[in-house]
């Protein structure tokens, strides 16, 4: 399999996206919020979703500071692993490669959400179900380590 | 093939992207109003939310062994339902369980005679680490019904993927992430068949519950086949 690239025509390509973004525009999606702080970060909306032994965890991270940060690890307790990932859409397909960190530029918020960023939980020692609430640990490349607890919420609508 | 004359409402979510690939033009549609494809006249259906193939497309031929060990002939085993197919896998967190959970949502709150008249189909993009058991159990989640294939490897899956998804056709290959974990890519779309046995709309990832509530009872009329 290695090295098969689509032959992408680039208009095409981002005529696609386009129509992605207008379907994915076509609702709203909403979650409860969990709130962690360090330094100048705020960790807010955390939610994770997974089906048996793969979970998704989402958040939006605030950087009120003046200084540019990143998400540079993750991990949690019930996870054997735990990787930072971006959901690339390539025409109709989809990829999930993972990411060595996850930039929170000064004064902006970032938030991952299905389709974009998100941390990955594997090798789970049990399977997560809804209703569950997870310790996850986030580290930043200047503010340090924040530690939040993530509800395991139902697929939104 | 016939010709499809789709005019789209004004409003709020109006996108129309034309997508002109070997001959097939595809248009999002977010509230869209259909129209009778001979007589022009608007038609019982309003139109779909997912992404219209204005040139549908014609069913792949393939068949797969299913969840509890049984050859599945795609074709036969579809003709005169309304068939959803996806290619995913289980080990994926973000967009495969995503689809399946807002289609068996919908499908639940879909009238009986609607909801009798589809088929999910899942063709795993993983055969390596998806067996039958872990597919079905993984299926089971969302709901009992949904059909689950397993090809034999991954290139078996491509080979149908790029037969039911043409000139759109991406290939579904494994990203190793360490640690003997790994991630596929793979199809985002699934690909809704009519009960004429065309490929009429795809429903990209975030695509909502209500789009499919508003749109599968139209793809049980498609083509005439109403009972």
């Amino acid at each position: 399999m290695k090295g098969r690239t689509a032959p992408w025509n680039v208009g095409l390509m981002g005529a696609f996206v386009l129509a992605l973004l207008a379907a994915a525009s076509c609702g709203g999606d909403d979650t409860g919020p969990v709130a962690g702080k360090v330094g100048a970060l705020e960790v807010t909306d955390a939610y994770a979703r997974g089906v048996m032994d793969d979970v998704a965890v989402y958040f939006t991270v605030k950087n009120t500071g003046d200084t540019d940060d990143a998400l540079v690890e993750a991990s949690a307790e019930v996870a054997g692993m735990a990787t930072l990932h971006e959901t690339v859409t390539e025409g109709v397909n989809v990829r999930m490669p993972p990411v060595a960190e996850i930039e929170i530029p000064a004064q902006e918020e970032i938030t991952l959400q299905p389709g974009g960023y998100h941390v990955m939980l594997m090798d789970l020692e049990r399977p997560l179900k809804e209703g569950d609430s997870i310790e996850v640990r986030l580290t930043f490349r200047q503010a340090g380590t924040a530690t939040i607890q993530v509800p395991v919420v139902p697929y939104a609508e | 093939m016939k010709t499809s004359h789709r005019t789209r409402s004004v409003g709020q979510w109006r996108l129309a992207v034309f997508l002109i690939v070997a001959g097939s033009l595809v248009v999002a549609a977010c509230g869209s109003k259909a129209s009778d494809a001979k007589t022009g006249q608007p038609t019982e259906t309003d139109g779909y939310r997912g992404m219209v193939i204005m040139t549908p497309w014609e069913k792949p031929a393939f068949t797969l062994t299913d969840t509890s060990g049984t050859p599945f002939d795609f074709l036969k085993e579809t003709e005169g339902y309304v068939a959803l197919l996806f290619f995913g896998y289980t080990y994926c967190p973000d967009i495969c369980p995503g689809h399946m959970a807002l289609l068996a949502a919908a499908l639940k709150e879909l009238p009986e005679d609607v909801s009798s008249r589809v088929k999910v189909v899942f063709v795993t993009a993983d055969p390596d680490r998806d067996t039958p058991e872990r597919l079905r159990q993984w299926l089971d989640n969302f709901d009992p019904t949904f059909i689950g294939l397993i090809p034999e490897g991954q290139r078996a899956a491509d080979d149908i993927s790029r037969r039911a998804l043409k000139s759109l056709w991406a290939p579904i290959m494994n990203e190793d992430l360490g640690g003997g974990n790994y991630a596929v890519s793979h199809p985002a779309v699934i690909i809704a068949y009519a009960t004429d046995n065309l490929a009429h709309v795809l429903y990209p990832f975030g695509v909502k519950k209500d789009a499919w509530v508003h749109d599968l009872p139209n793809l049980v009329k498609e083509g005439g086949k109403e009972q």
